[in-house]
């Protein structure tokens, strides 16, 4: 019975760091996507401004 | 250009997560009431720890920022606002994937819950309120002082468990010994339980440090675009 229970809590473990796995890689994920989308705009305008001189 | 720094702590942060979540599941001994379960609370305490660290960092910029105006210390506070609003929801979550097999509910309105779910709000209406001005100026100097005053709600936090009754356990509590001396006891079984704990909390200090600065040049290069396109419109 006690085995039981030890199994059926070890779920609780395994979801509780996936929580934490997901919600990290996520917000890196996003951060990079971010940044990258900026680096782009900023070399565009970059490129205008020297095109605008 | 190559961010050589950030590369650098990219991998030590790695290294570091992953030793410690070999310390978590191989070395430190299995507590004998909760079982298997009880290995969320290294991650759990660590990651609730990194989210009042950046809040105590944005308390540090807001002063910093009222006292010189420095734009800096605004992106600062703001970065460090949303790792810890981050990382206060992360430590909510796991803390409630413990508290269902050990208290048999995932919430319960306890002090130091609530004054935990105080503190997440406060921290979700510093990022809303922001972006609701317009003004770039008055926009920093409310979030500064925002970031002042709702600092509060972390000490509260922290002092509800020894003042207000609570089922939820106090890692560092202070007991009166049998002589009347007060002296404070960690709650942890075993030493090794408590250096796994410890190297937790530091692997986590550490990614913080990570996010932190890519939060930082994200705000930086998102402040440059802004600049080049006011100066093709100018």
């Amino acid at each position: 019975m006690s085995e039981i229970m030890g199994f059926k809590n070890a779920i609780f473990l395994v979801v509780a760091y996936g929580v934490f796995w997901v919600g990290t890689f996520l917000y890196v994920m996003t951060m990079s996507a971010r940044q990258r989308n900026l680096e782009k705009d900023l070399e565009a305008l970059e490129e205008l401004v020297k095109k605008d001189k | 250009m190559k961010d050589t720094t950030g590369t650098i702590l990219a991998v030590v942060s790695a290294v570091l997560v992953a030793t410690a979540l070999v310390l978590v599941f191989l070395w430190a001994p299995l507590e004998m009431t909760m079982k298997e379960v009880q290995r969320i609370f290294y991650f759990h305490v660590a990651v609730d720890w990194v989210g009042f660290l950046a809040f105590f960092v944005t308390l540090v910029s807001s002063i910093l920022y009222l006292r010189t105006a420095a734009r800096k210390w605004d992106i600062v506070a703001l970065s460090s606002v949303e790792i810890g609003a981050l990382f206060l929801t992360l430590g909510a979550m796991t803390g409630s994937l413990w508290a269902r097999p050990v208290w048999n509910t995932w919430w319960t309105w306890d002090a130091r819950l609530t004054t935990v779910a105080i503190t997440w709000l406060v921290y979700l209406a510093y990022l809303m309120l922001r972006g609701a001005i317009d003004d770039p100026q008055r926009q920093a100097r409310f979030s500064a002082v925002y970031g002042i005053v709702s600092f509060v709600t972390v000490p509260l936090t922290f002092a509800s468990v020894f003042f207000l009754r609570t089922i939820h356990p106090a890692l560092f509590a202070a007991s009166t010994a049998a002589q009347g001396r007060m002296q404070f006891d960690t709650g942890l079984g075993s030493a090794k339980m408590g250096m796994t704990l410890t190297f937790c909390v530091i692997a986590f200090t550490v990614v913080y440090v990570t996010l932190l600065r890519m939060r930082i040049k994200l705000e930086r290069t998102a402040d440059r675009v802004a600049r080049l396109q006011q100066e093709l419109v100018g």
